[in-house]
């Protein structure tokens, strides 16, 4: 049975679990796994679309190569990016960094240049409809923090 | 020329606006007349640097395509009308069940646009009001109250 997160954003009382895809990401999965509990404040993304991102730097980072690659990403994915598979160098003003992805409704990562790819590595459990009323509830209230943690 | 002021009530930044009367003269006349008004602006979702308040009914103005920008800068402030039903799958993230609208400035050179109506230039103060509009990711909406000057 696939190992499972658990999502908690306690402000928003919202709780989700999702299930790992470890046969198709293994090395992201395992990243992840030893890297829980992550803490952090989960933003709106400004170039994907409906999706959130949880950034993932200095102590928190894990870099990865790219592992079960989409591009085309549906409600309920969670997905992980890493800055220097698109340059080595500055972001937005960060240097090295990764991001863990929420999908909850029309998205396609981007950044202000092109398109993303991103590693697929999990799927929330939750209803899609859940999901898209935590999506803009951040959008229209601004970041909050999250835990993500083993089940 | 015609300005109005931009006033991030929070924050006590203001920045001035020059309409941009002669490329836009039905937005600037429409945008205009539905002023004064405070507006949360929240940021695009897709769109990079850009923030946004929607306008909901009665406030929504339908004007027609004028003075299109698809490539804006920082400093660069715009209208955007369109015609409904809001799709409740949409990143829509308003309260109209109709038709909506959208009063955006841009806030960064990382943005783009599919097409908005660009009726004036922030002439005052543009630095300290675009940097501090890099928070509202972050940290959530910005109130602004917007009035013409007399």
């Amino acid at each position: 049975m696939a190992r499972r997160i658990e999502i908690d954003i306690s402000e928003l009382n919202f709780s989700a679990h999702a299930f790992l895809l470890e046969d198709e990401a293994p090395k992201t999965c395992e990243a992840v796994w030893q890297a829980l509990p992550l803490e952090g404040k989960v933003i709106h993304t400004d170039f994907s679309g409906m999706m959130l991102n949880l950034a993932l730097k200095d102590e928190a980072l894990f870099n990865l190569p790219r592992e079960n690659e989409v591009k085309v990403v549906r409600p309920r994915d969670i997905t992980y990016w890493y800055s220097y598979w698109v340059k080595p160098g500055l972001i937005r003003g960060m240097d090295e960094f990764g991001e863990i992805g929420f999908v909850y409704g029309e998205a396609h990562p981007s950044n202000f240049w092109d398109e993303e790819i991103v590693n697929l590595f999990a799927i929330v459990e939750e209803s899609s409809e859940s999901l898209m009323k935590l999506g803009k509830t951040v959008r229209r209230t601004g970041g909050k923090e999250m835990i993500m943690r083993k089940v | 020329m015609t300005k109005i002021e931009m006033i991030m009530l929070r924050e006590k930044i203001r920045t001035v606006v020059t309409l941009l009367e002669d490329e836009a003269p039905k937005t600037c006349e429409a945008i205009l007349n539905f002023l004064p008004q405070e507006l949360d602006f929240i940021n695009g979702c897709a769109s990079g640097a850009e923030a946004l308040a929607y306008l909901d009914p009665p406030n929504i103005v339908r004007i027609e395509e004028e003075n299109l920008e698809r490539h804006p800068i920082l400093g660069d402030v715009a209208y955007w009308y369109a015609p409904g039903p809001v799709s409740p799958k949409g990143s829509y993230a308003g309260t109209s069940t109709t038709d909506y609208a959208e009063f955006i400035y841009f806030y960064d050179r990382k943005a783009r646009s599919s097409g908005v109506n660009l009726f004036g230039r922030m002439t005052e103060n543009l630095k300290e009001f675009c940097k501090a509009s890099h928070k509202i990711r972050s940290e959530g909406p910005i109130r602004i109250l917007i009035r013409r000057l007399a």
